[in-house]
């Protein structure tokens, strides 16, 4: 050995420790002055317009005088919240959408209950969300409108249009998983990975709809030591600046915000989509139709993030290969699954895509 | 949360890790002298510990409490991954130096880690070698698993007797815990029925699998810490021989948890870890429906509504639900049909 590999000056390491004490202080201040309500997500003015069992169907008040004539419903995923979308003024997709001049709807999932524990894919897919498309189409009184995909929401913006594509204008969709089998520099993502192992008719009975607790630690164990430990050490940088730990903690909320999944529903998306990998395969079925991607043929934007931890690059870029358009639009962030809501870039960059991208679709 | 500890006692014990630490990595920069302040530093960090923690305990809004006590987790952890580095490698420095072999030393050394962070499975695994043990501990779940809601419905000590209905009501549910479910399983080879002793039999079986399953489990993540803390070893030593050294803890910790993660990211998509999470994952929930049986047994003899029952409610209503839509569904159509060659027609948005 050469020379000792930790070399920590004990002056510098001591100063070190003090002023990582003083912010850990300093943040216990600032925490006890806040109360939970100051932590809000999702602020951005909207009236709800819809409402079925426990969906709402929001409408974003517009930012210009004259929004963009086909309205934009953005469909979110099953498993956390779609405040990650708004989740504070200056990181906003929603509010930058706006600030573009879309006219945004979202549709909120809600929080299931036990209640809910029988609703399937065809339920959320060719119910809740045609429901959703219809009363936008007809509160503007167009056959069609455009649909953006989140994650999750995605797979289901996929499979809806695929459903129905008279109702569909321009389909957006965003880090979402398509080819649930797709693989990385030859490895399968961790998530499909640990998927595969799962025993899901055992876990939907044992547990009736599937504990938003069980994914979130399936989430966190991806990178178990920067999402438990790192990450609050991290905080500390920040605990003397109020408004930056206000944007950790509303990441916190939305992170930890988790509904339960209806159990049906879980059960048929990772049978059909994780085990099987039908979608790509053109055997998946929504209330007995078949999907098939080749009718996808309405032109489609495929964004997806370069350093996706959840949703390997691949599985999204796979989309490409099963559409009928010739009008297909693939764009890379160089951010993470996360980055894509809140990152600078994606701040200053996705809204523009988005928006540009219809506009030349009008 | 925390706070239910003494105060006192848990900033004792932060305050002195604390020391015990600094004194420790103190102790390992051989040849330097140390800043003739160190006393009146740490105890400034008391002081401030101290306003911390008294402003932590008192009125702080619980989302708060909880942040906090993360906070100081992370710190604690932290602390306590420097600690055992450094001195681990203060251990190592003279035996590599001998010329030890590196491969074994190493090993050695992040075994010794490991086992300073996680508990030694094999005495678990010892310790649950006998059936009657086993039989013994599920026992004891079951009583743990039934208390809860009886205990929550038994009357609070000191409340007027015979007062309210809700009073009379726990009396009954908790007589009819007491004359049913606690007792059998209290008693578990006398006078219940064959039917339950066979659901506790399965339910016995299922248990066992999955404290095999959770030893099983707990054997393979040691592993995988062990091999952790040997990379972590490895890259040490490569800084070493590079002539890297890690100069703060900032860049101790950014190196610390990024060959951990690459090195348990690895380790999760092996095989050895797949096999084991699937073998718990699926053991648990295989329990979970026989304790769900065996639940349901005593809250029948209860008169209380079981879980299956409930979702059979819920699946009739669901069914109820999804036809009530399509009715209406079809009904809108048909009305909308004579309208539909015409443009669709604009509500104001």
């Amino acid at each position: 050995m050469s020379q000792p590999p930790i070399q920590l000056n004990p002056v510098n390491t001591l100063h070190e420790l003090t002023e990582m004490h003083r912010k850990l202080v300093e943040g216990m201040r600032t925490l006890s002055r806040m109360r939970h309500d100051d932590i809000q997500v999702g602020t951005t003015p909207k009236d709800p317009v819809y409402r079925e069992d426990k969906l709402v169907l929001y409408r974003y008040r517009p930012l210009v005088e004259q929004p963009f004539p086909i309205p934009l419903l953005i469909v979110y995923a099953l498993v956390n919240r779609p405040a990650v979308a708004d989740l504070q003024p200056d990181r906003s997709l929603v509010r930058n959408l706006l600030a573009q001049g879309m006219d945004v709807y979202l549709i909120d999932w809600g929080y299931p209950s036990r209640a809910d524990r029988y609703l399937t894919l065809e339920d959320y897919i060719a119910g809740y969300l045609d429901t959703c498309v219809d009363v936008v189409r007809e509160r503007h009184g167009l056959e069609r409108i455009n649909v953006l995909g989140i994650c999750q929401g995605g797979t289901f913006s996929v499979c809806y249009a695929a459903l129905y594509p008279e109702k569909v204008k321009n389909l957006t969709v965003m880090v979402a998983p398509i080819d649930f089998h797709a693989t990385q520099e030859g490895r399968s993502g961790l998530l499909n990975l640990w998927g595969l192992g799962l025993d899901v008719d055992q876990l939907v009975e044992a547990t009736g709809n599937i504990p938003g607790e069980l994914m979130n630690f399936g989430f966190v164990m991806l990178k178990p030591l920067q999402l438990n430990f790192q990450k609050y050490l991290d905080a500390l940088e920040m605990m003397d600046d109020e408004q930056k730990l206000l944007n950790f903690l509303r990441m916190e909320k939305w992170i930890f915000d988790s509904p339960d999944l209806a159990g049906e529903a879980f059960r048929q998306f990772v049978k059909d989509f994780f085990h099987a990998n039908k979608l790509v395969r053109g055997e998946a079925e929504i209330g007995g139709r078949r999907i098939d991607l080749r009718r996808l043929t309405m032109p489609v934007l495929n964004i997806y993030a370069e350093q996706d931890h959840l949703v390997p690059p691949p599985s999204s870029i796979a989309l490409g290969d099963h559409v009928g358009t010739s009008d297909y639009t693939l764009c890379a962030f160089p951010v993470g699954h996360i980055g894509m809501y809140v990152s600078g870039k994606a701040q200053r960059d996705l809204a523009p895509t988005i928006a540009d991208w219809l506009k030349a679709r009008a | 949360m925390a706070s239910a500890e003494p105060p006192r006692t848990l900033m004792d014990f932060w305050l002195d890790a604390q020391r015990q630490t600094w004194q420790r990595l103190y102790g390992i920069t051989d040849g330097q002298e140390g800043p003739p302040a160190l006393p009146q530093m740490i105890a400034q960090w008391q002081q401030a510990a101290t306003q911390g923690f008294t402003v932590w305990l008192t009125g702080a809004d619980p989302f708060a409490q909880v942040m906090s006590r993360q906070l100081m987790n992370a710190q604690g952890t932290m602390l306590q991954v420097i600690e055992s580095l450094a001195r681990s490698w203060q251990d190592l420095t003279p035996r590599l130096a001998a010329g030890e072999d590196e491969t074994r030393a190493l090993r050695e050394a992040a075994e010794h880690l490991r086992r300073q962070f996680f508990p030694e499975p094999a005495t678990l695994a010892r310790a649950i070698q006998e059936s009657s043990d086993l039989w013994r501990l599920y026992i004891e779940e079951m009583q743990q698993l039934a208390r809860p809601w009886a205990e929550a419905l038994r009357p609070t000590p000191g409340a007027p007797p015979g007062g309210s209905a809700l009073l009379e009501l726990t009396s009954l549910y908790w007589d009819a815990y007491e004359r049913s479910f606690g007792r059998l399983v209290e008693s578990p080879r006398m006078g219940f029925s064959r039917e339950l002793e066979e659901k506790l039999l399965r339910g016995f079986d299922a248990w066992a699998d999955l404290r095999r399953a959770s030893i099983h489990f707990q054997l393979v993540v040691a592993n995988i810490w062990t091999d952790v803390f040997e990379q972590v070893l490895r890259g040490l030593a490569e800084r070493s021989q590079t002539g890297r050294p890690i100069q703060s803890l900032h860049e101790l910790l950014q190196f610390w948890t990024g060959v951990a993660d690459r090195q348990l990211e690895a380790a999760f998509s092996g095989e050895a870890f797949l096999q084991a999470q699937r073998q718990l994952f699926n053991a648990a929930m295989r329990y979970r429906l026989h304790e769900q049986q065996i639940v349901e047994f005593g809250l029948r003899a209860s008169y209380v509504p079981t879980r299956s029952e409930i979702d059979e409610v819920h699946r009739n209503l669901y069914e109820l639900r999804k036809e009530l839509r399509a009715l209406r569904k079809e009904l809108r159509q048909a009305r909308e049909t004579p309208a539909r060659r015409a443009p669709a027609r604009k509500k104001s948005p």
